[in-house]
């Protein structure tokens, strides 16, 4: 039944007001004529309500003739009364062309780029990147290479493995997959395992190859600890793949010095929302002065409309301004020793190797004019052997 | 003698199993729920109210009762009514 009202919609028809004494006849006249009428109601004795077809209004005027009834039309529903408001309508008509031309337009470009598949490397830096290949938003479908870009793509980016390049509605999805680290050297290759760091050893687990050291010996950074070189008089020399685990006792030394009076950006309260509203990568409004000299900015953009994959340009931005103020403080001995603590510690966590256990750890703070002065000693027990590929002679 | 003759058509046609519907043109009445009813074959109609419609099948006349009775669609040989249907007299003699 919907099927047919849609297509009674599309074909456009009329609602009849029939006054006539011989209702009965007619309706039996329009069977006869082969007049395909629907929704009849009888309004009063004389009466009646029809719904037909357009087309069907000229051959139902005979027989209203006919039959010397009146008939009134009290509605027109349908498509075809719909266009033929618009073809009146010569400015409606201009205003549905330029809308439909520039939903084209739109959909012939680029508004959106999607990068999946990243986990160290940042999506800023891509975007960058495509940006020097000449890939931003608001490019034309039709001069986009996506081969190409994908090659320049892996040329400009060397931590990229693969970048397969998708274009989705008014989106372009970008698939990325990182390089995995460097692989280690696996058998068959010869290979010598060298100190990463000066030390004591500590303990040595050699698997394969030939000891140059001993437990309790002191090496030093770039000193070969197991070499895969046998050598034996009167035989040729021979290269295996060296494989030992070897700990070392080492040692680091940081310092640091930190003031007491200290310059901290501090949120005042003050916050103000600004919102941005681009068409086609373009502002619209008039971008005025930031709201504070020192801010903190955060941003939200939007595409509000979009249906499915096709992203409408209209582009809804949300700014948070924070406001920020200088403050000299001056801290108090305690909280500067926890800082110069903090930051020792950090920096003596990213030299640490894998693996690596501290034994003992030790700060001396020294009082300096307005500043604290601080020195860490870190006791530990770390693997310091890293595989190098043996020169062979 | 058409009597006879449809007499006999009629018994050929039960005989060979067709229906009779389609070759005679005898009414065929579809009744669903007690909202609509479907009329195949009809010879007009002959009074329309909103209490009460009457149906021209040849040999007969179907008179339907009910309230806010209304002739859905019409076209050459099908009628569909709907509206409340309370009773339904098949055979009225013209």
């Amino acid at each position: 039944m919907i099927i047919i009202n849609i297509w009674h919609y599309l074909c456009g028809y009329v609602i009849i007001k029939i006054s006539s004494t011989q209702i009965e006849q007619l309706i039996n006249l329009f069977s006869i004529n082969d007049i395909y009428v629907w929704g009849l109601e009888r309004l009063s004795y004389t009466e009646l309500r029809i719904r037909l077809s357009y087309k069907n209004i000229f051959h139902i005027k005979k027989l209203i003739n006919k039959t010397a009834s009146t008939m009134y039309i009290e509605k027109k529903i349908g498509l075809p009364f719909i266009l033929k408001i618009i073809k009146f309508k010569k400015s409606l008509a201009f205003v549905f062309i330029i809308l439909f031309s520039m939903i084209y337009y739109t959909t012939t470009k680029i508004w959106m780029i999607e990068i999946t598949g990243l986990v160290k490397l940042s999506k800023v830096d891509i975007v960058k990147t495509l940006a020097k290949i000449g890939l931003t938003e608001g490019i034309s479908k039709s001069k986009l290479d996506e081969r190409y870009i994908e090659k320049r793509l892996l040329v400009e980016e060397d931590k990229l493995s693969y970048a397969g390049i998708h274009i989705r509605g008014s989106k372009l999805i970008i698939q990325c997959k990182e390089r995995a680290l460097e692989p280690e050297i696996f058998e068959p290759i010869a290979c010598d395992i060298i100190a990463d760091k000066s030390g004591i050893i500590y303990d040595m687990d050699v698997l394969n190859g030939y000891p140059n050291v001993a437990v309790n010996d002191t090496v030093f950074k770039g000193q070969i600890l197991v070499t895969g070189k046998y050598v034996k008089e009167g035989q040729e020399d021979k290269y295996v793949h060296s494989i030992a685990d070897i700990k070392a006792r080492t040692w680091y030394e940081k310092k640091i010095k930190i003031n007491l009076k200290q310059n901290i950006l501090e949120k005042t309260g003050k916050h103000k929302v600004w919102y941005k509203v681009y068409f086609m990568n373009k502002n619209l409004f008039y971008e005025a002065k930031k709201p504070f000299e020192k801010f903190k900015k955060t941003t939200h953009k939007k595409f509000p409309i979009y249906f499915g994959d096709f992203i409408f340009p209209f582009k809804i931005v949300r700014e948070d301004y924070f406001e920020l103020k200088e403050n000299i403080k001056t801290l108090s001995i305690d909280e500067v020793k926890e800082q110069c603590s903090e930051k020792l510690n950090m920096q003596i966590e990213d030299e640490l190797n894998k693996n690596g256990i501290i034994l003992s750890r030790n700060i001396v703070y020294k009082m300096a004019e307005d500043a604290i002065e601080a020195t860490i000693n870190v006791e530990t027990i770390e693997d310091i052997g890293v595989k190098v590929v043996a020169q062979e002679e | 003698m058409e009597k006879i003759i449809n007499k006999f058509n009629i018994k050929l046609i039960n005989n060979l199993e067709l229906p009779p519907d389609r070759i005679l043109g005898i009414g065929k009445i579809t009744i669903i729920a007690d909202n609509t009813i479907e009329i195949e074959n009809s010879y007009g109609v002959i009074e329309y109210m909103k209490e009460r419609i009457k149906i021209d099948m040849k040999t007969s006349i179907i008179t339907i009762f009910g309230s806010d009775l209304a002739i859905n669609n019409i076209d050459d040989d099908t009628i569909s009514i709907k509206g409340r249907i309370e009773k339904i007299f098949l055979k009225e003699e013209l």
